[in-house]
């Protein structure tokens, strides 16, 4: 194969294409999907947490003019979704439409159908559902509570998960240890909160039994296949087309219920139906994230070294275990991730996952990580503290170093180059680079600093060193090249807003040898796209859709340079393909354009050679081996005595994610995950009332989501290890901004609390309500001593 | 025409016959009663309406003619009971399939302000029939109270004057149909001195033409 020659468009910032079209409003978002005969869809929900549905009474809502029909659980059949991802994980069916019992607040109840919205919403008010009402579990409820009923009756302690693993020996760590260090924190509910809410819209034709599912996913093709079982199609009976998306952040990625329940609606019609996720249902009725308490235990011995760590995890796992098992991904993933870069062998942990009244649980981007990764920190500063060493030194101590890489972590990760070292140091340089004018009078300063890793190629063998059982995940890619020599690339992985439709592009276009405007990217639907096995999620487009659009465009410049052989006479090993150019080595000038070659390629037979298929287009599927990218942040803060509102004054990162497709992606994803990591360390927490579970933040009145006044500049620095084992050395990183800042800020909080007051940073988020707690409380316990 | 079968339901209602009797006779008001029923026009005792049914998934529309008349009568609350009849056609919307059906209530006073309900339907001989009818009676019962206590509201709120000028508290002592015929009257009143309004109007601009052109 003729050598590949220099990058030109991968490394580059390259504007992305797609901004044109979303900045201009002339995206097209499912919310834009308009058919003829379209009818809209609204949910019944249930407005209490745990009851058992006596009625519901819908036939006045059948009399107002335009409402097409009400669908309740009976007509919709038995549609449950329900995959069983871990031997451990018992199993709650869930229905698109609750049957004999509601389990959490929001949950849907019935379905209305009608000509349109505003009809469809005054119809909801003519339905009438009676529930015999059930005490509500929260996940401080006592599960043998008197007049308690379980979740599911068949799980009589709600504990829908279990697991326990021991690597190396802790106990014998713990025995022999210098210093035992404890810290608890709880992790609060949080939603993803995509600008633009779930919806879809479900097309089926009667004629030809075909049904067509416009949705805002994150993942078409499993979308398409949990239709097919739920529905009783088959997958070449449903085309899934993917548009813009106005956000997802792994709130997406599962198939939602009523994504089922709209499917079916259209299916019993014989017309479009449209479902449109409202701010409400969507804080409410969609999964939520996070909800879990970590109790950990360091022991560090004479030298300070980490040589022992413990961890019991409880995890919220909502009402449902949910249909892709996503109440493991948040505690389990967590466990799992809690050893990072440290070098730690002897480690042992505990999950629990119990049922309760409240919605259950998806992705949230660095699901698992982001409370693994605060817990971890503000333990090894509760470390420092009581060792009496610095913070930073005792982290710089206990890191893998770059001599021992490649190094497989106690869980089972293998990273095979890092930069844990360097990125850490080079976001204390740029921390010690920057002025610092101190706080103002009444606030006090803090610093919090934050290294990690990040699994960034969640492929079978990243799947299996994650999650520790099998979870099959690779994507593949279609390239082709038209007659006039221009290159459409299409893939299954969808572009959620991250910019995957310019990146791909730029890999494409250095596969080909081709100027990146010569290619055209489409995540098209289900029917031209090739598979991609789970979608956009877990950082791990870049590195997987990136690996297979760069193995099928090498692919098709391979059968563009056999052509060229033949053609310019010439040895194949002395083709140049550049900048959509054909030239032979050593030759100032190009002899014809790419353009040229393929058009006589598809149109002068002479040129073909026997046995040669000249198709000028291949797709390739991309399996990597695990990867791993690692970054370190760092967050000044000042927090105010007098109110204790907490002020970002600054986030430094240092990253490193191998060779960057497009610096400024990368730069961007890096900020809007800091943003998000700004936010769940601070502001945002789902709410549920005590004993009746029923949610108190409702709207972003309630729910607080960071603005563009709590950020900051964010200073961001790159690193790139050479990857030797990832098509090109691509790592993803589009989690990692979320997953190192929460931690460094909570730290930094901390750190400004100075003790006794850091002991009390035992929750997350840190609204000002608490820190102003801690700093009073510590201010009291202060006076007490010195009287 | 398919064979009917006679569906019986009895239920104590909390509201006065006489209310109950004026709600039933007065097609607004039962067409909110009657759930999935929409009216599309009444005249003196005609209805013509649609009710929409659930039975399956998508649920089937009839189109539905019937007369409304109070068979029998005693004065004010002493009534020992009234008969309200009513019958007419139904055609199932998608399939033209049509089918007649005769109702009759019964409603007998048992104290202040409660009643007892009777109602005998002959409607198409179905499997289903007699379920649909039990799912479908309490919801009428309940809001058939609700609308019966609430009359005046309900009225005021379509801006019928003669009913938003009764008595908030009390029930109308007029008959349903009494009122229906005076708000008749006063409809048709109205529509003649507007139409004599209009053509006085045209016939001023008409001549206003002829006098001074343009």
């Amino acid at each position: 194969m003729a050598a590949v020659t220099g990058r030109r468009a991968i490394g580059t910032r390259e504007p992305r294409r797609e901004d044109r079209r979303l900045l201009t409003g002339r995206g097209r978002f499912v919310g834009d999907i308009r058919l003829p005969g379209m009818l809209e869809a609204v949910f019944v929900r249930s407005s209490l947490a745990h009851a058992r549905i006596a009625s519901i009474e819908y036939d006045f809502a059948l009399g107002i003019d335009g409402v097409e029909t009400v669908l309740v659980a009976e007509d919709l059949g038995e549609l449950s979704l329900f995959s069983q991802r871990h031997p451990n994980l018992l199993l709650t069916p869930q229905h698109p439409l609750a049957q004999e019992k509601v389990r959490f607040v929001g949950e849907a109840v019935a379905m209305v159908v009608a000509a349109n919205r505003y009809v469809a919403e005054d119809a909801l008010e003519q339905i009438s559902v009676e529930y015999d009402e059930l005490p509500a579990i929260g996940p401080e409820t006592e599960p043998e509570g008197e007049d308690q009923v379980p979740v599911f009756d068949s799980i009589p302690d709600n504990v829908v998960f279990r697991d326990a693993e021991t690597y190396g020996d802790p106990d014998h760590a713990f025995a022999r240890a210098a210093h035992v260090v404890t810290h608890r924190l709880d992790f609060a509910r949080q939603v993803a909160c995509p600008m633009e809410p779930r919806g879809c819209v479900a097309d089926f034709d009667p004629a030809t039994q075909h049904l067509t599912v416009y949705a805002s996913t994150q993942a078409p093709h499993r979308l398409r296949s949990d239709l097919a079982t739920t529905l009783a199609l088959s997958e070449a009976q449903i085309n899934v087309v993917m548009v813009d998306i106005g956000g997802a952040f792994g709130q997406k990625i599962p198939t939602h219920l009523e994504d089922v329940a709209v499917a079916k609606a259209a299916m019993l019609l014989g017309r479009p139906v449209r479902w449109i996720e409202d701010r409400q249902e969507n804080l409410t009725a969609a999964p939520h994230s996070r909800g879990q308490s970590l109790d950990l235990e360091l022991a560090l011995d004479e030298d300070h070294r980490f040589i022992g760590l413990r961890a019991a995890i409880r995890g919220d796992s909502g009402a449902y275990s949910f249909n892709s098992a996503s109440c493991l991904t948040e505690a389990y993933r967590a466990a799992r991730a809690l050893p990072g870069l440290y070098d730690i062998s002897d480690f042992a942990y505990d999950v629990e996952i119990s049922l309760t009244n409240r919605s259950p649980m998806a992705p949230y981007r660095g699901v698992g990580f982001v409370a693994a990764q605060v817990a971890r920190e503000l333990l090894i500063d509760r470390a420092a503290e009581q060792a009496g060493v610095d913070r930073f030194e005792l982290r710089r101590f206990n890191m893998v170093p770059s001599s021992k890489l490649p190094y497989r972590s106690c869980t089972g990760w293998q990273y095979n180059e890092g930069t844990f070292t360097e990125a850490f140091e080079s976001s204390l340089q740029a921390l010690a680079a920057g002025a610092d004018d101190g706080p103002a009078p009444g606030f006090r300063r803090g610093v919090g600093i934050s290294p990690f890793v990040e699994p960034s190629a969640a492929g079978n063998e990243g799947g299996l060193q994650v999650h520790g059982f099998v979870s099959p995940s690779h994507d593949s890619a279609r390239v082709a090249l038209n007659p006039s020599g221009k290159a459409s690339v299409t893939f299954g992985t969808p572009s959620v807003g991250q910019g995957l439709e310019t990146s791909m592009a730029q890999v494409a276009a250095d596969a080909l040898g081709l100027p990146i405007g010569d290619v055209s990217v489409s995540w098209g639907d289900t029917t031209t796209a090739p598979m991609s096995l789970t979608g956009t999620r877990a950082s791990r487009s870049a590195t997987i859709t990136g690996g297979a659009v760069w193995r099928a465009g090498v692919q098709v410049r391979q059968q563009v340079i056999e052509v060229a052989a033949n053609l310019l006479e010439a040895d194949p090993a002395d083709i140049v393909i550049d900048a959509g150019n054909v030239a032979i080595a050593g030759e100032a000038q190009p002899r014809m354009t790419v353009a040229e070659l393929v058009r006589a390629g598809f149109f002068d037979d002479r040129l073909r050679q026997p046995g040669q298929e000249r198709t000028f287009e291949a797709t390739r599927l991309y399996d990597p081996p695990a990867a791993y990218s690692n970054a370190c942040v760092v967050a000044v803060v000042d927090v105010e005595e007098a109110t204790g509102a907490v002020i970002v004054r600054r986030i430094i990162g240092a990253e490193d994610c191998g060779t960057m497709i497009n610096p400024m992606i990368v730069d961007g994803q890096f900020i809007g995950g800091a943003a998000q990591g700004i936010g769940g360390a601070l502001f945002e927490r789902v709410h549920y009332a005590p004993h009746t579970e029923q949610p108190a933040t409702a709207t972003l009145m309630d729910y607080l989501v960071p603005t563009a006044t709590d950020m900051v500049r964010v200073e961001l620095h790159h690193l790139q290890s050479v990857v030797e084992h990832t098509e090109q050395g691509i790592k993803g990183m589009g989690e990692s901004g979320a997953i190192g800042t929460a931690a460094a800020v909570a730290c930094a909080v901390a750190d400004a609390l100075g003790a006794p007051a850091s002991k009390g940073v035992d929750q997350v988020p840190l609204l000002p309500h608490v820190v102003w707690g801690l700093l009073h409380e510590s201010t009291d316990e202060a006076r007490d001593e010195a009287t | 025409m398919a064979p009917t079968v006679a569906f019986h339901f009895e239920r104590d209602v909390a509201a006065s016959a006489s209310d109950v009797a004026a709600c039933l006779l007065d097609p607004t008001l039962l067409a909110r009663c009657v759930p999935g029923a929409s009216l599309t026009a009444a005249d003196g005792n005609s209805v013509t309406g649609r009710i929409r049914i659930k039975q399956a998934a998508v649920p089937s529309v009839y189109r539905v003619q019937a007369e409304l008349d109070r068979a029998e009568d005693s004065p004010g609350d002493q009534l020992e009971e009234t008969v309200i009849a009513a019958g007419g056609v139904a055609e199932e919307q998608r399939t033209g399939r049509s089918f007649e059906f005769r109702i009759r209530v019964g409603l007998t006073p048992t104290g202040p302000g409660r009643s007892r309900f009777r109602i005998i339907a002959e409607l198409p001989a179905g499997d289903d029939t007699q379920a649909l009818l039990d799912r479908l009676s309490p919801q009428f019962i309940r809001r058939l109270e609700d609308v019966a206590l609430e009359r005046p509201e309900f009225v005021a709120a379509e801006g019928r004057l003669a009913a938003a000028q009764e008595p908030a508290q009390s029930a109308p002592e007029t008959p349903a149909r009494e009122r229906w015929v005076k708000a008749g009257v006063a409809g048709a009143v109205s529509g003649v001195t507007a139409a004599a309004v209009l053509l006085a109007w045209s016939a001023l601009r008409r001549w206003r033409s002829r006098a001074f052109p343009s």
